[in-house]
């Protein structure tokens, strides 16, 4: 058994700018109040449970380590303002996500506006951590910057389906299309990538 | 493009993002901040409307991100009055030796660990872990490590005057007092008090020993003080020496010829004796900076700190060409990765096949050079024909001599392709360019 953890006195966040102090390892079983709530009753606790997951979205469908941060902070300002009106907790998850790819979206379309206008940095999807895999490596930034060309709906469905691994119908519920309207950004995102890795 | 879709899923683990409970604490505390800020800016641009959200509009897209972490004001988050032990996500932990102790958490990151302890007392035992900086401040200093067990002692002005404490256990720290920065070993406690400083090691049987590992990267600021005898008898064990700086002092130093010398080129410029005292310490503490920036990711800097001194080079090990081609192409400068590439091709090592691929994807995306990629390509599939990049290798080299305008051989290296790797993923392209011959 290791020493004692470190409990403070409810120092909740709405008392004032304070953090919790105990910071676990992620998974220990011995977390207990710092664990990720089930449901969401407040915002603070769908912040802790889906922050990971946000971010991981970001990540995935933007390709920027630099825009992750900006990401989830829009995220979750969206998730703030109707957060009132989530009348089931355990359903946050999907609305969240949803969330998540209808910013990716707006973001992908504002860099590409920008981009047009001269405006935006390219940015590599690195670094990748030290004594990351070179060909793996090599792969994903391949990958991204053949994405980088795509408009924005296609990108974010492409990266849902082959990265993330979902199944066409929650990728369409998540952008909130139609099945078909799915598949169709699909193919146009699949032959993108064909022309080029099977050329 | 199933193959395609396996080899993304074996990348995937490349896209984790690996949060912490800190982390997530750290963005709510910024987030919240965040939204205070957007409502006081959406009052503002509400009452100018329509010229003011155009300007606000094409201003969003201009600027850069703000770095948020610098503009929260660290919140307190420990003050207990029982010696507690604080556990932190990376396998580090601190013990509150004292009950005023206040222990913030400034920054959690992948690379950097940062807290601020402005008064108490903690002991840090922070676990080894070469990709993140384990960071604390405290009154006027910060101490740097990577790996050791030490304890800081803060006390602030409201007691007897600033004092700042670091004594080591185990391993090695780095204590930087504005732009002066001293490596301390086990055994060893550096004190900042009211601008002086003394650092002490533990000596056996009563020795005295002289001030050890001073690295000054630049001469320390300190108020003189009074001349006083370097060494004092130690009265517990420890040695002691007083950091007084005056100029005089040189007559101590070691007689090292090298140190001279430098110490005279650093006098020049600085007004303290002590840079000059220490420049070899110095000169070794900076000479793998650009290896330990890089460690930690920091590709640019590390390339500058690479570009000082010829002490910076790296030395002539695959591990270190590596990384140092690494930095160059990191950090913006592909061209310069090529040497240190082209060094480790031509070592019997197995990483030469890596750097022969890497070089051909350095010459062929970033420096535009299809002949000289597909050279480095067909190195790299001739020191491993039966290897896992093999495949790729043969099918880059194609794709760059077709764009090199040398056809016939791209021909010939497509069938070598189709004969080696009749499954292979590139298998279309290949019978394409193959056929053209027939």
């Amino acid at each position: 058994m290791g020493p004692p953890k470190l409990n403070p006195s409810d120092a909740a966040l709405e008392d004032g700018p304070r953090l919790r102090l105990v910071l676990e390892d992620e998974g220990s079983p011995e977390s207990s109040t710092q664990q990720s709530p089930e449901n969401c009753h407040s915002f603070e606790d769908c912040f802790r449970r889906y922050h990971r997951l946000v971010a991981s979205i970001g990540l995935r469908i933007l390709g920027r380590r630099s825009d992750v941060d900006d990401f989830v902070q829009d995220v979750f300002l969206e998730v703030h303002r109707g957060f009132s009106k989530l009348r089931d907790p355990a359903a946050a998850g999907g609305w969240v996500r949803s969330i998540a790819v209808r910013v990716a979206i707006k973001r992908l379309r504002r860099r590409r506006f920008a981009a047009a206008l001269g405006l935006d940095r390219p940015s590599d999807l690195g670094p990748f951590p030290v004594g990351a895999n070179q060909e793996h490596a090599a792969l994903l930034s391949e990958v991204y910057s053949v994405l980088e060309t795509l408009p924005a709906k296609s990108r974010v469905v492409w990266v849902l389906r082959y990265v993330e691994g979902e199944k066409l119908e929650d990728i369409a519920e998540a952008a909130q299309m139609g099945l078909s309207t799915v598949k169709r950004h699909l193919a146009a995102a699949q032959g993108k990538l064909k022309e080029v890795f099977d050329a | 493009m199933p193959e395609l879709e396996q080899r993304l899923q074996a990348a995937r683990p490349l896209l984790d993002v690996r949060v912490s409970q800190g982390d997530t604490e750290l963005a709510l505390g910024r987030f919240k901040d965040l939204r205070k800020r957007r409502v006081r800016r959406r009052q503002v641009a509400a009452s100018a409307a329509g010229f003011v959200a155009f300007a606000a509009f094409g201003w969003q897209l201009s600027r850069p991100p703000q770095p948020i972490v610098e503009s929260i004001a660290p919140a307190p988050i420990a003050q207990t009055s029982d010696p507690q032990r604080v556990h932190f996500s990376d396998g580090s932990s601190a013990r509150l030796l004292d009950p005023r102790t206040k222990l913030r958490l400034l920054e959690v990151s992948e690379t950097l660990m940062e807290l601020s302890i402005d008064t108490g007392k903690a002991r840090f035992e922070v676990a080894p872990n070469p990709q993140r900086l384990f960071r604390v401040r405290a009154l006027g200093i910060r101490v740097e490590v990577l790996g050791t067990s030490f304890t800081i002692t803060a006390k602030d002005a409201s007691k007897s005057g600033d004092r700042s404490m670091v004594e080591v256990h185990s391993g090695r720290v780095a204590v930087y007092q504005g732009d002066a920065r001293i490596d301390l070993k086990a055994g060893m406690r550096f004190v900042l008090e009211n601008g002086r400083y003394t650092v002490e090691s533990e000596t056996a049987q009563g020795e005295t020993r002289a001030p050890q590992a001073i690295a000054n990267a630049q001469p320390m600021r300190l108020s003189k003080a009074p001349s006083s005898g370097r060494s004092e008898a130690p009265s517990s064990g420890r040695s002691a020496a007083k950091a007084d700086a005056p100029q005089k002092d040189r007559s101590s130093a070691p007689k090292v010829t090298r140190r001279k010398r430098v110490s005279k080129r650093r006098t020049q410029r600085s007004r303290s004796s002590f840079a000059g005292r220490h420049r070899t310490k110095s000169t070794k503490s900076t000479k793998r900076r650009w290896h330990s920036l890089a460690k930690k990711g920091q590709f640019k800097e590390a390339y500058r700190a690479m570009q000082k001194t010829p002490v910076e080079r790296p030395r002539d090990t695959t591990e270190e060409l590596m990384l140092a081609a690494d930095v160059a192409r990191l950090s913006g400068h592909p061209q310069d990765a090529v040497p240190f590439l082209q060094r480790v091709i031509q070592r019997q090592h197995p990483r030469a096949v890596l750097a022969a691929f890497t070089l051909g994807r350095l010459q062929q995306k970033e420096l535009g050079a299809p002949a000289k990629a597909a050279q480095a390509f067909r190195r790299a599939f001739d020191l491993a024909p039966e290897g896992s990049l093999a495949k790729d290798a043969l099918a880059h080299e194609v794709d760059c001599l077709v764009r090199a305008g040398r056809s016939a051989r791209a021909t010939a290296r497509a069938q070598l392709y189709l004969q080696k790797f009749p499954d292979g993923p590139k298998r279309d392209r290949m019978r394409r360019l193959a056929e053209v011959e027939r």
